[in-house]
């Protein structure tokens, strides 16, 4: 058991790293209205990553060090790029946590499950549809997405 | 500072900002493998014993609560149907989801309980347990109030689930966890967005 939920700690901190680094390139596209949620959304992964760090220790762990730099899975040129950047950080950070909390318990999957509320909310903010099952990747919808992968954000659009 | 990895000593190749997304819940998603529950096989173990059962059946019994006040919502506020339908769709899912076949089982024979297990039908959840039938008496003739209201009882629900999944075995837990995040995103999206 502690093995498994060191394995999933571990994978969420990791998550929690590519989300602090994902958020500094969002921050520097994304138009200005939507600065400051990215830079809270960016505040609260540093938080989380630190907490899974100590989680990480805890359970005998070491935990893994950021990469110095991460690719990105599309071009961010633009504010609707990171944008949607945002939300796939978001739903990363999501199964992460959705698998942590399988693994773990008491305290710890508490804190697992609320890391995972929050992340599906942010990921709804973005994007501005949500999924049902957010978290649980092979439940997930096919994509609705436009062909050329521009995200809806409908009236949002600044 | 922490020695640069061989990797990343290695050059241009950068570890993908979202690798592992779906490697990771594949690898182990729906096998119990990061279950640590030994001996967890398709028809017995801690995923469908009695509390799991009752832990799904008092899901699946808010989540029809929360489909009937949808619905009424809906009656008292046609205008509302088209920004509704994705929500009632989810929490729809959901219940498929959460009556989920008992593996074991021949459907529909000797379930404990309310025996209001009937999936995606569309009532109260009162059950012989005597829960409350779902949602208010009345919906407000207010669309915002109509709207406040869903979203106070998605919260609620979605707190039920929070303080149940403590108890749950393994994977009911990670579902728990999800529904209540989806529901906490719904009432972000009833009050905060306007649509």
């Amino acid at each position: 058991m502690t093995t498994a939920e060191l394995s999933a700690a571990q994978a969420a901190l990791a998550a929690e790293h590519a989300a602090v680094y994902g958020y500094g390139v969002v921050g520097g596209r994304i138009v200005e209205a939507r600065r400051d949620e990215a830079r809270s959304a960016y505040d609260a992964h540093r938080a989380r990553r630190d907490a899974l760090r100590r989680t990480v220790r805890d359970l005998g762990g070491r935990p893994e060090p950021a990469a110095a730099a991460y690719a990105l899975p599309f071009d961010v040129p633009d504010s609707p790029a990171a944008v949607r950047l945002a939300a796939e950080l978001e739903d990363r950070v999501a199964a992460v946590y959705a698998d942590l909390v399988r693994s773990s318990t008491g305290a710890r999957r508490r804190e697992a499950a609320g890391a995972l509320r929050e992340a599906a909310i942010r990921s709804v903010r973005w994007r501005g549809t949500g999924v049902a099952f957010p978290g649980l990747p092979e439940r997930a919808a096919p994509a609705r997405r436009s062909p050329s992968g521009t995200p809806d954000e409908g009236t949002r659009e600044l | 500072m922490p020695p640069t990895s061989p990797r990343e000593a290695a050059g241009p190749r950068r570890r993908s900002l979202l690798a592992g997304a779906l490697g990771t819940t594949v690898a182990g998603g729906g096998t119990g493998l990061l279950s640590g529950c030994s001996g967890d096989s398709a028809d017995s173990g801690p995923e469908h014993d009695a509390e799991a059962r009752r832990l799904r059946r008092t899901a699946a019994r808010q989540s029809r609560a929360l489909l009937s006040h949808y619905d009424r919502t809906v009656a008292a506020h046609p205008d509302l149907a088209g920004r509704l339908k994705p929500l009632r769709g989810t929490v729809a899912r959901h219940i498929g989801e959460l009556s989920g076949p008992a593996p074991e089982r021949t459907p529909g024979r000797d379930r404990e309980g309310s025996g209001a297990d009937d999936g995606g039908a569309s009532h109260d959840g009162a059950g012989k347990t005597g829960d409350k039938p779902g949602g208010p008496a009345r919906i407000p003739a207010g669309r915002k109030a109509a709207l406040g209201d869903l979203a106070d009882a998605e919260r609620r629900t979605s707190d039920a689930r929070v303080r149940a999944l403590a108890g749950a075995p393994p994977e009911l837990a990670r579902l728990l966890a999800s529904v209540a995040a989806a529901g906490a995103a719904h009432a972000y999206l009833l009050t905060e967005r306007d649509t």
